[in-house]
């Protein structure tokens, strides 16, 4: 019995310690030549918390890359690069804004990368950060930098991003003969196209979509080129085509609460429902927000469920330890 | 009494032995000496000269001449060089210095041409768009290495497995400031390796591709689907995967291996030799790729 309990917690504690989230793979990741690849490490929420709080120690400088070996002349690279991740990390809530102490740090990274000037390689990451976290909120703010700048090509990589965040980025194809077909994207807030994201789309689409069309008549009188005409026009176009998809959200909601209530219908004449059943069917519709991040990460909720097992093991075990060698 | 304090201590070693094993292993250090051994010829005079070698023969310092288009982005209101020319041959000069070993050479980068374009499309670009980026800058039986001002988000550069030479998609791409601002050549060693056929050396991160070091040179070696069974690589070229043997951690058969002096780590920053292509690697790089080589230009003649 002394034996299993001792084995016990061994395998508890080590289980617990076992976490792949520290600073300096967040900072590997943040370094990585083909970019980040969280998906390998990311195995719980709790992964993701602990990401995302290194994340920001990096962007708020609490972090100095260079205690674990960087060189300092990557320093200011990678705070870019964690600012970009930082908003695949951002969660916002049913109406789709974002967290207050979200807003606060995105400010502050904006206010500083645009000393830098809009076109600099820390607004470029801020631009890149603002895609990621994809929300109409985010989107919106992004567009504004159109303003901002009658550089061509910041204005090309803008409306790119902005398209890009909307359309969905799981649906750009992943050629594997590249390099690149080592990492798994990690893009959770724009892997759908908006229409199937949460946020006032309707008030927002339409001003971004005007700003594109500023900035693509300023490239359209400036440029010389011809192909970098067209390529603009085709990300405005783009952009008219998602206005009309505006349309499709009305129908897309009506489609998915017919479909739920169908699936209701069903599971209530199929079965003789048993008061947990119905439990669980009442959850479901209170919890149909977060059931798409359940998904996402299938080994959540067995690797949330080792941890808390484990971790009570290692209580009880050790309470058990201390009374029999102290007592 | 005393005996159960080993317990807790026990279990402090277990968890400090168990916890980063992978990085224990890429973090160390090799600082043993070669061992030469006969039938393991290093240098390039000491194989010409050996008659039983035969096999060796026209293999060493043939020098397999690459041709690199460069091509710089530039945007109306910034260029990204103030000299593309002097940057180019700079880069000449570092990718012959990397990938020799010991005075052994068997390929041989050139410079092809300097093209200095302003491209407002791809000025700041990703490193997704690549194939699109190929069909406008790539060419036919040159390396092309295109640098640009942005790659969005934390990728430094990319480039196709197996592109070179014969297609268009024989293109690399990189961030300008990496090479010419930061003063880091590794992210355009790394791509050119890529470029070449290698892939990522494996446990290097969780997750990684499931390619040791060993894996990784054996497919090359096996030069992937480009080969035939009657179109090999001489074995012999098996000997110079790394001659020092001492300094391996892997054997397979005769292939002695060691998974961190050679490697290509997907991580870049904080490694002693910056984690990318050390010596020896590239010298067994270089003389796998000029065997493949051969073969890849029949192909496309």
């Amino acid at each position: 019995m002394k034996r299993f309990i001792l084995f016990s917690f061994l395998i508890s504690v080590t289980a617990l310690s076992a976490s792949e989230i520290t600073e300096k793979n967040v900072l590997e990741q943040l370094m990585g030549i083909h970019g980040a690849s969280w998906s390998s490490l990311i195995k719980s929420d709790d992964d993701k918390a602990q990401i995302k709080s290194i994340l920001t120690q990096v962007i708020e400088q609490n972090l100095d890359p260079v205690s674990y070996g960087y060189k300092p002349e990557y320093t200011s690279m990678i705070r870019q690069n964690a600012f970009t991740e930082y908003g695949n990390f951002v969660e916002t809530n049913d109406k789709g804004n974002i967290d207050k102490s979200d807003k606060k740090l995105i400010e502050k990274y904006g206010e500083e990368a645009m000393q830098e000037g809009p076109d600099s390689h820390s607004a470029l990451a801020y631009y890149g950060g603002l895609t990621n976290i994809g929300s109409p909120e985010s989107l919106e703010l992004l567009s504004r930098y159109l303003d901002e700048t009658e550089s061509l090509s910041t204005l090309h990589a803008i409306g790119r991003q902005l398209t890009s965040a909307l359309q969905g980025q799981s649906n750009e194809p992943r050629d594997p003969s590249l390099d690149l077909s080592y990492i798994n994207p990690y893009n959770p807030n724009t892997k759908d196209p908006f229409t199937k994201r949460k946020g006032n789309w309707k008030k927002v689409i339409p001003k971004i979509q005007k700003r594109l069309k500023k900035a693509r008549d300023l490239a359209l009188s400036k440029s010389k080129s011809d192909s970098f005409k067209k390529s603009f026009t085709e990300l405005s176009n783009k952009m008219d085509g998602y206005e009309k998809d505006l349309s499709k959200i009305k129908v897309t909601e009506v489609d998915q609460k017919k479909k739920e209530e169908t699936t209701r219908a069903v599971a209530m004449d199929n079965f003789e429902a048993s008061d947990s059943l119905k439990d669980k069917i009442q959850d479901s519709d209170r919890q149909t927000a977060s059931l798409e991040e359940d998904e996402e990460v299938p080994a959540k909720e067995n690797s949330s469920l080792l941890y808390i097992v484990s971790f009570l093991l290692a209580i009880i075990v050790g309470i058990a330890l201390y009374k029999k060698l102290f007592t | 009494m005393k005996r159960k304090w080993l317990l807790p201590l026990f279990v402090l070693l277990f968890q400090a032995c168990s916890k980063d094993e992978t990085n224990s292993l890429v973090i160390q250090e090799v600082k043993n000496e070669p061992i030469i051994t006969d039938s393991l010829p290093l240098h390039c005079d000491e194989i010409n000269s050996d008659s039983q070698n035969s096999e060796y023969l026209g293999h060493c310092n043939t020098l397999t001449d690459i041709p690199i288009t460069f091509v710089f982005i530039d945007s109306a209101e910034s260029a990204l060089s103030p000299d593309p020319q002097t940057d180019a041959e700079t880069a000449i000069d570092v990718l012959n210095q990397a990938f020799q070993f010991e005075g052994n050479q068997y390929i041989k980068f050139s410079l092809k041409e300097v093209k200095n374009v302003v491209d407002e499309t791809y000025y700041n670009t990703s490193c997704n768009l690549l194939a699109e980026i190929s069909s406008v800058y790539g060419e036919s039986g040159t390396l092309t290495m295109i640098f640009v001002n942005d790659l969005e988000g934390g990728c430094a550069g990319v480039s196709y497995l197996w592109g070179f030479p014969s297609s268009a998609q024989a293109v690399t791409m990189a961030e300008y400031r990496f090479p010419f601002i930061l003063n880091s050549f590794t992210p355009i060693r790394h791509e050119f390796a890529h470029l070449m056929g290698l892939h990522h050396t494996a446990y290097s991160y969780p997750g990684a591709a499931p390619d040791t070091g060993l894996n990784s040179f054996n497919k090359l070696l096996r030069m992937s689907y480009r080969l035939s069974e009657d179109r090999e690589c001489p074995a012999t070229f098996y000997y110079f995967i790394d001659p020092i043997p001492q300094n391996t951690k892997a054997l397979s058969g005769t292939i002695e291996w060691n998974s961190y002096v050679n490697t290509m780590y997907p991580s870049f920053g904080n490694k002693p030799d910056d984690g990318f292509f050390t010596d020896g690697y590239d010298y067994a790089m270089s003389r796998a790729f000029s065997c493949w080589y051969s073969f890849a230009l029949e192909d496309i003649e």
